[in-house]
Order: structure tokens, then sequence, then C-alpha cells
């Protein structure tokens, strides 16, 4: 395969070793081989070989632990297509190991949709899928032309997206688990004139339309979008569709796009489940600008204007800015002087990112593996939400192996190249856009200042006054939502059940009256630091029973849980209920909380096999600690009722 | 060159790839009634891997006509 011919040019290709060591037969082949050989560019062959060999170690009897020790989630998804899908399963599963995940898969074929969900629904929901796909390609929408009417061309979108809206309404109803829909590319046996451009209720514009209606849809109900149109103009409709293997065989698209379909599905399936990147580290010289600013000197850097590598250098910078913006924190990982690296940053007068937009720099002469790693614990965020930058072939490759959980793009040689690459890639997916998206980025660098400051202060307590924290606590509503869903599909570590909602079934929390939900936000002096706390307490008969609490590790230390428990005892109090009881529900990332409920004076009152833990708290007994933090509430007069009369 | 053992070699491999079975063995009389999981998909697939292997685009009409490892190779001869 020559290179410009490749798709995912942002994955390594595979060395003449590692196609070797992917015909080696399952029992030979490690988790941990399996996870590092998934990283590679595989064609759909060996995709499923990376397949069948997660499956043999998944049906040994000892197949649980090991892929929790691989560090492999597992998830059932249901594949809805009007076309053929079959050939999408073994691919989906090798491609979902490179984004952490072992996925099992359930098909839902070649027909409508609509009618197989009604026909199969007691099969989908006994398979307990954690999530379903409607995949719904281009020849499953009836996309007639009404050439020169805009009403009819109106009507005929929303008929199809009202049919779209039906199955999304079968599925929330029937099995009630996220959704992912697919916009479509235009079918490239439709006209294409350019005339089309300027018509009515062409079939160029219906297509564009009704892509535009299935964000909206998607908006609306919480799910995510698999952005086909985008795929597809991306490697252009001449190789995303294939004429004949739809005729042959009702491909939705070309056997050559297996791969790039699956590797984005799984991507988008890995968020649903808290698996997203969140931090780009770049290198300086050669990535940031051109040249190397120890031996060449700040000004013969190769930055800006005037040079095809000097304006690919600045747009690197560009995207890296506007990543920013979407809430993705920005590091920098650079093997020089500190001094001189540093002032070429602040003072360069063709430098497009500013101090400001750089969270941590780390710049030394170590080992950039072992630099990354600090840099995690840092932040207090995992290897695997990592995406590192580099030009440099024996930089990348030295992460990749020392750190597989990173991703690292592979780059062209020519920097001129690597925009294209870098975007296609998608790393940065996230389920939605919110306000703290856009501020989080600063709450990082906050929160570096916020630990100088703990240096230099005396006594922790003191640290934990002179913050001046203000909670702001709220039951969901509407304006939370968002972020409320996104909380819950993200938090892996202190999270006490890790139970996911969908967006949906966060609204449908608002208005339930036998449970009592807390949204929090927290200010302190450095800034705001949106909502970092979520709780959904259950009304049980003889008890206030939390179901999920979990915070955002952001503000780890700093009290929170005792001051939200000085809350939950006021509202098991109001409620009448003698206590508040809690599990501690183990998974492969939220060991920080083991103890959450044992250090906020809860008795352990059960342990399960499998671990999980139950903890009980008398409230007529509990003593408030004084908290640092000033609690502001609003209550809502749709609070529910008290059930007797005390407290 | 069809017909001869690497030829032969070469087509196993995609067989045993598509139909996930490392160990299969294929004969130019092969066909479906006697090769396990050769299905009309499986067809599909392994047509897939064989003009990526041959580098070679076969006409639908003579993907339809396949019925034996030896259609292939005539298939495979004729296009390249």
């Amino acid at each position: 395969m020559t290179v410009t011919s490749r798709i995912m040019r942002w994955l390594p290709e595979p060395t003449s070793g590692d196609s070797e060591a992917i015909r080696r037969p399952p029992d030979e082949l490690d988790l941990a081989e399996l996870v590092r050989l998934s990283r590679f560019d595989w064609d759909a062959g060996n995709l499923r070989r990376l397949a069948s060999a997660a499956g043999y170690w998944r049906n040994r009897p000892d197949g649980q632990d090991l892929l929790r020790s691989a560090r492999l989630q597992g998830v059932r998804v249901v594949l809805i297509s009007n076309a053929t899908a079959k050939h999408l399963v073994e691919p989906l599963i090798g491609s979902g190991i490179r984004h952490g995940l072992l996925i099992e898969v359930m098909v839902v074929e070649y027909g409508d949709p609509q009618a197989a969900v009604e026909r199969e629904t007691a099969a989908i929901a006994a398979f307990q899928p954690d999530i379903v796909v409607a995949a719904l390609d281009t020849h499953g929408f009836a996309l007639s032309e009404s050439l020169g009417d805009a009403a009819g061309a109106a009507e005929t979108v929303e008929r199809e997206i009202s049919r779209l809206a039906i199955l999304r309404q079968q599925l929330s109803r029937t099995i009630g688990v996220p959704v992912i829909l697919h916009t479509i590319a235009a079918n490239s046996e439709a006209s294409r004139l350019h005339v089309d451009a300027s018509i009515e209720g062409s079939y160029r514009r219906l297509v564009a339309f009704l892509n535009v209606r299935i964000g909206e849809l998607a908006r609306e109900s919480g799910d995510l979008v698999l952005d086909i149109a985008s795929l597809a103009e991306n490697v252009g409709l001449r190789s995303w569709f294939s004429a004949r293997y739809w005729a042959m065989a009702k491909y939705p698209f070309a056997p050559d796009m297996v791969p790039l379909y699956t590797d984005q599905l799984a991507k988008l399936i890995a968020l649903r489940f808290g698996k997203s990147k969140r931090v780009l580290v770049l290198d300086l010289d050669n990535t940031l600008w051109g040249g190397i600013v120890g031996d060449d000197g700040k000004e013969s850097l190769v930055l800006g204007p005037g040079s095809p590598a000097g304006e690919a250098h600045a747009a690197l910078q560009q995207m890296a800015k506007t990543l920013r913006r979407r809430g993705i924190v920005l590091c920098v990982s650079s093997k020089n002087e500190e001094s001189v690296a540093l002032d070429a940053f602040r003072t360069h007068p063709e430098m497009v990112l500013t101090e400001e937009d750089i969270a941590v720099f780390q710049i030394n002469w170590q080992d950039k593996a072992a630099n990354l790693s600090t840099l995690a614990k840092k932040l207090d965020l995992g290897l695997d939400s990592f995406v590192f930058v580099d030009d440099n072939p024996a930089e990348r490759a030295r992460v990749r192996f020392a750190l597989t959980d990173v991703a690292v793009p592979e780059l062209p040689r020519d920097v001129t190249e690597w925009l294209p690459v870098l975007q296609a890639a998608n790393y940065f997916e996230t389920t939605g856009f919110t306000r703290e998206d856009r501020e989080r980025s600063d709450y990082y660098r906050a929160n570096i200042k916020r630990a100088a400051q703990l240096e230099k202060l005396g006594g922790y307590g003191d640290y934990l006054e002179s913050l001046a924290m203000e909670m702001e606590l709220k039951p969901f509503d509407v304006v939370g939502r968002k972020r409320i869903a996104q909380l819950i599909a993200k938090s892996n570590q202190f999270n006490l059940t890790t139970r996911r909602y969908s967006e949906s079934e966060v609204a449908a929390l608002e208005a339930d009256p036998t449970v009592s939900t807390f949204q929090a936000r927290l200010k302190d002096v450095f800034g705001d630091n949106g909502m970092i706390s979520v709780i959904i307490a259950r009304h049980a008969s003889a008890a206030l029973e939390i179901d999920t609490w979990l915070m955002s590790c952001r503000v780890l230390g700093r009290s929170i849980p005792e001051a939200l428990l000085n809350r939950l005892v006021e509202e098991a109090l109001r409620l009448g209920k003698p206590s508040i009881r809690g599990s501690y529900v183990p998974s492969a990332k939220n060991m920080m909380v083991a103890d959450h409920y044992k250090n906020l004076g809860f008795d352990l009152v059960a342990t399960e096999s499998n671990g999980v833990t139950w903890w009980e708290l008398p409230v007529r007994s509990h003593q408030p600690k004084p908290s640092p933090i000033k609690i502001s509430e609003e209550r809502t007069l749709a609070a529910p009722q008290r059930e007797n009369v005390d407290g | 060159m069809p017909g001869n053992d690497d030829f032969l070699t070469r087509l196993e491999a995609i067989f045993r790839a598509e139909l996930d079975d490392p160990a299969l063995r294929i004969s130019q009389s092969s066909t479906p009634d006697d090769v396990e999981g050769w299905d009309s998909l499986a067809t599909i697939r392994i047509v897939a891997a064989v003009e990526r292997e041959f580098d070679c685009q076969f006409d639908a009409a003579d993907i339809e006509n396949i019925h034996s490892v030896s259609d292939i190779s005539r298939l495979i001869a004729s296009y390249s």
C-alpha cells in the first residue's frame, strides 16, 4: 500500500513483524500484545483477526479478569441497518480494541428498520444492549426530487425525519439506551449537475437539509451522530461508495471503507463510556515551529507567512488554539533549555499560541514518556485522554511503546500535510458542547496555580479557607441537563457506581418525585469551576439511597464530599428517612472512592461477592463538620413533599 | 500464475482469513458445498480480498457466477 492511498494516515503502518504477530494463533497473542497491535492501520481482514483473538480471551474462564487487566471495557452494541451489516461486525470488534472496548454486536439488518425493530424487540431486549447504532444509509431514505418546489422539498425532508424520529421513539420506548444516528452521504448515482446547487428540491439540497435535521434531532434527543457525510466527503464519494458492491451485496459503502467506518464508530461508542481525549501535548522544535531553537536561535525559526513550512507550523498552532476553545487542555513537551525555548515561545512575533494557552510547559531533557506520566498525574487525567504530537518518529515510537494508552498520531514527513491528517482522525470528539467545555482549559490552568499556592501556605485548612469556595446547589434542571449528562457519561474515577444515564434519562429524573437530585457548581478565588458534582438519591422505604455520586477530579481534596454529605443529611431528615444508604461498585477506574463512605463516617453493612460494598449512616446521630465551603441553594417549589413532619 | 502452487497458497490464505479458519485447505475443485462457512456473503468478502491481493476488479455479473475456487482462478487469469 503506498503512503498516499492510505485513508487513516494518523495510524502507524504495521511493520512486517507486526503483520506476522497478528497472524499468530489467538492463544499466542496475549491481550497486551493485542492492544498494542490494535493501534496500527489494518485492513478489514486483519481487524477480523484481532476480533477472533479477543473472542478467544473473552471466552476463557478467567476472561473477565484478563479483560479488566487489559483495561478493555465490555460493551454490547445493536447495529441496525437498512443495508447489509454482518460484514461490519468483526472489523468493529477489532477497531473497538483500539478504543479500549471489547464489543459484542447484535445485527438487525436488511430491510425497513422500523419493522425490524418492532419484530425483534424481544430479542434486542434480551441481548441487553448498552448502545444502539441506527445505521441508516443513503438508501434508507426516500428523497425524491421536487424540483423548484420549496414547500414540497421541506415536506419530503420532514417526512423522512419523522420516520427516523419514530425509529428513535421505538428504541427509547422498548430499550431505552443511548443511540448513535448517522448522517448520509449523497448517493453517487444521483444527479450532480452544477445547477442542482441552486434549485429548490434538488436531490443534493434534500440531502443537505436532511443532514441538518438529523443533527437537530440528535441535539434534541441527546444522541450522538456519526457524520457519514463528513467521512464520505473527506475520502471522496468515488471512494466511499461502491455501486458494484451495493448491487451485489447491498454493502452501504465500499469494502475498503470498512476500517474507517468501524474506527470512527468505535470512537463514538467509547465516548459514551467516558473515554475521550482531553489533552493535546505538543512538541516545540519542528512541530510548533520549524527549526531547532537551541541550535538555530529564535531569529532563524521558520514560522508564519513567507514560507510554506512556516505557514504550516502557524496553522498547526491555530488548530491547537481552536481546540483550546473547545475545552482541550494544551501542554508543551520539549527537549530544550527551558529559558531559551520559553523566550522564543513568549516573544517570537509570529507565535499564534500564547503562554496563557498552555496549561503546563515541560521543557527539559528527560524522557518524554516519563514526562507524560508526570503530566497525567499533575492534571489528574488518565493517559488514555492524551494525544501527543511530535515531528520526531523516534519520540513517537518511544511514547507509543512505553505508554500504549496515549494516542500518538503518525505524521507525514512534510509539515504542510499534517493538518488534514490530524483533522481526519477526529481525536477530540465530544458528546456535545457546553459552556464548561469552553472554559475547561482555564480550570486546569487555575488548578496548577492553586497547587502552587498550597506549597506557599501553611496548614491545609488554611488553604481551603483561603480559596473562599462557594458552592451553588440545585436540583437537576433543563439548564444543567447537558452538562449533567456529560458528567454522568464521562466521570470514571470519582464515581461510586459508574451508572451511565443518557440525556433523556437525566431529563426524566428532573420531574421524578421519588428522587432527590443535586447538581453542584463551585466558585473560588481563582474563578468558576463550573459543575463539579452530581448526586442522585432515591427515596427508598427506610433510607435515602444514593444511586449516583460523582465528582470532577479537578476538585479532589477540597472537602466537597463532606459539604455535600451535610446537605444529604438535611435531605434525609426532611424526608423523614432515618438513614442514608450508599454503595460502592468497583470498576477498573474508581479505586479512589473505595473508602469514600468509610471516610464520611458510614458503617459497612454488607459486602457482595462481586466486591460491591453497602454503607449506612444513621442521620440523627450525624454531627455535621464545619465546612470551608459556603453553600447557596435555590430550592424549587417542585421539590418532593415531606413524608412526615419532623426534623 | 493461476494454476501453480504459489497462486493457490495466496488464494488459500484469503479463504483462511475470510472464513476465519487458519487450518482450511482448498483446491481448485473446492465449492461452497464442501467448504464450511462459504456462503454468498462470504463470496463477496473473498472477492473483495482477491481484488485487493491481485489488484484487479471483476464485473458484478461474473461474481454472480462464482461457484468454485477454479471459477475465481479463471476470473483472476482473465483480468490480470
